[in-house]
């Protein structure tokens, strides 16, 4: 029975590779930081410790104030939509369940869309009113699929909540595109490349305004990973094991759904990083979401990061949409797995 | 909370479990004026019956008479709108305060599992280990310990990292029964467990279970097509009829022409041999006779 629970040496493993990631990150990008600059420049931010480091206040400013916030984002989107994605696809029983599914992405995308077609350039920005906009949309869309679905009798069946998802998803992609359609060419490139995804704006605002969303969520999907299995016996037997599976359903669907919210909010819609990332973890590791969870947090972060390192660095000084580093990385990289994995989805 | 710290800290073999009156001649499960109404029918009126702790109990009955809902009135959720009337357990009303505590008391063999393909065999059965666990922490030593050893009493020592696809369906039926013993419920209710194996595999069963009985005091209820297999290993057998109970007593009180005929529908001749009541069950008519189609 040695392949229970989570072993401590899997997460030492992925732990090791979320440093090296966010080393690379911080340190190999064009501006070419020594690594001792970095950690100074960390370090003068960090209150016991700051007396003793001495740095330039460029330096101290390029690291705490553009790569710091990048990274810090990118563990949390990554983080999130990876482990959304994983309990989507335990929710639902089907594995190609991705974050977006209840309508996230078309609700934050009208939202964004709505922000970028309307408000002047100018007041949006110093408000920080792309993200807020887009999180209240992701919202309203997510809680019309829920009341949609709920008519339709979601309690014991998902597939109408699947299917109010899609409608929804259709209506507010209509309406997206209608308003898109109407707008100037520089609008419309500034919608295509917030739907592509990118942490490029990042600053610790957008941090502060997710983390609490993210952490929230992430406890409770965590706390939830041993439910997510019993969930794959059906309702009735979970229920003779203490499990209440509408109402598991109901709050993971909801954790998971503001917090994909919440990071779609400030990154725009990056995707593949929820598919790709559980199933990577469920082809090596089993399809147990007590292994399944956890991992994702600590892999997804990293997958993200290290794409974003990617996304900025492959065509410097000009950043490709991390989006297609997702898709165009992942995709045959998962390919390679599910090839040579003896474990079937 | 305590508890479960204490337990962690401890390591010790969990001590929680639901005190049950050990003497043999106290009812675990009493069961008072259940009433069944499914879709608005009235599927069961005003069932009564007790089970004794340490006993085997076989439910039998057509299909479609009632004996899966039945069995289902001992899980708690979503579905208990259609039951009406009292169920106490262990002299704990049921269902308990929260479903934890429920799945404390009744575990539960479905007669057609869920099967995830691709789950591991340990990971299955620790299920049975999910009302013992808060949330965030880690599974204690006690859940280890526990589905260990009951994987090792039922033979399934070296299955515990194969995937439940793989299994046979006598491997696959053992596997499904350790879930529900992980639960150290008093109470195991089984829902045709013998119906999908052969012979050889649904003896191995029942020996299993009446071993069960005497040798850890589990209580079973446990609904069987085969009357015969019902007759021989059930200390006593409840027979539904048309919305009621038509028989509650022994197998050989129970199993009677009559109450075989009106249960069923079939004619039968009864035969003891070596102490062992045999059911050779006919048909009244044959639908596919010469005779009956001339005469229709």
């Amino acid at each position: 029975m040695d392949v229970t629970e989570l072993k401590s040496r899997h997460i030492i493993y992925a732990i090791l590779f979320l440093v090296i990631v966010i080393f690379l990150s911080a340190t190999t990008g064009p501006a070419q930081l020594p690594l001792g600059q970095f950690f100074a420049a960390v370090a003068v931010h960090l209150p016991v410790i700051s007396g003793h480091f001495h740095v330039s206040s460029l330096n101290e400013a390029l690291v705490w104030q553009l790569i710091m916030p990048r990274i810090c984002l990118g563990l949390l989107v990554g983080a999130m939509l990876a482990s959304a994605g994983a309990a989507y696809q335990g929710v639902f029983l089907n594995p190609l369940a991705d974050p977006y599914l209840l309508g996230v992405a078309s609700g934050a995308g009208l939202g964004a869309t709505i922000v970028l077609v309307f408000i002047p350039v100018a007041l949006s920005f110093s408000f920080n009113l792309l993200p807020v906009a887009a999180f209240i949309g992701a919202v309203i869309s997510v809680a019309l699929t829920f009341t949609l679905g709920k008519a339709a009798g979601s309690g014991r069946n998902s597939s109408s909540l699947l299917l109010s998802g899609i409608a929804v998803a259709a209506f507010f992609t209509a309406a997206q595109t209608f308003l898109q359609q109407r707008s100037s060419a520089g609008q419309i490139q500034d919608v295509y490349s917030w739907i592509l995804g990118s942490l490029a704006t990042a600053g610790w605002s957008d941090v502060t305004l997710i983390l609490p969303y993210v952490g929230l969520s992430a406890i409770t999907l965590v706390a939830m990973r041993r439910l997510l299995d019993a969930l794959a016996v059906g309702d009735l037997e979970a229920q003779s094991i203490g499990v209440k599976a509408s109402t598991i359903r109901i709050i993971i669907i909801i954790a998971a759904t503001l917090g994909t919210a919440a990071a779609v909010s400030v990154s725009g819609l990056i995707g593949f990083v929820g598919i790709i990332v559980p199933h990577m973890i469920r082809l090596v590791m089993g399809p147990s979401y007590k292994r399944i969870l956890p991992l994702s947090i600590l892999y997804g972060g990293a997958f993200l990061v290290l794409a974003d390192y990617l996304a900025r660095t492959i065509l410097y000084p000009e950043e490709v949409p991390l989006g297609v580093i997702t898709a165009f990385l992942g995709a045959p990289f998962f390919l390679v797995v599910l090839r040579t994995s003896k474990r079937l989805i | 909370m305590t508890t479960f710290l204490e337990k962690n800290l401890t390591g010790e073999i969990d001590t929680r479990e639901i005190p049950t009156d050990r003497d043999a001649n106290t009812n675990l499960v009493e069961v008072r004026k259940l009433n069944i109404t499914r879709n608005k029918v009235l599927l069961l009126e005003d069932i009564s019956f007790n089970i004794k702790t340490g006993e085997f109990v076989g439910l039998i009955g057509k299909n479609g008479v009632g004996k899966t809902t039945l069995l289902q009135a001992f899980i708690d959720g979503d579905h208990r709108k259609i039951y009406q009337g009292d169920i106490e357990i262990a002299k704990i009303k049921f269902p308990a305060k929260s479903i934890r505590e429920s799945a404390k008391l009744v575990a539960y063999v479905p007669q057609l599992p869920h099967i995830p393909k691709q789950m591991l065999v340990c990971d299955y059965v620790m299920l049975g280990r999910l009302p013992y666990q808060n949330y965030l922490g880690n599974m204690s030593i006690a859940d280890l310990e526990i589905t260990k050893e009951v994987l090792a009493q039922l033979d399934l020592a070296n299955f515990s990292n194969r995937v439940l696809g793989e299994l046979s369906g006598g491997e696959l039926q053992r596997v499904i029964i350790a879930r529900a013993l992980v639960q150290k419920a008093p109470f195991l209710v089984l829902d045709e467990p013998a119906t999908s194996l052969d012979i050889y595999h649904q003896l191995m069963l029942l020996e299993l279970l009446k071993d069960l009985c005497k040798s850890q005091e589990m209580t079973i209820f446990c609904s069987l097509h085969d009357i015969n297999l019902a007759a021989q290993y059930c200390d006593r057998i409840i027979m539904l009829g048309q919305n009621k109970v038509l028989a509650d007593n022994i197998p050989s009180q129970v199993l009677t022409r009559e109450n075989i005929k009106e249960a069923f529908s079939v004619d039968s001749q009864l035969h003891t041999v070596k102490d062992n009541l045999v059911v050779i069950p006919r048909l009244f008519t044959n639908p596919y006779s010469d005779q009956f189609r001339g005469r229709k």
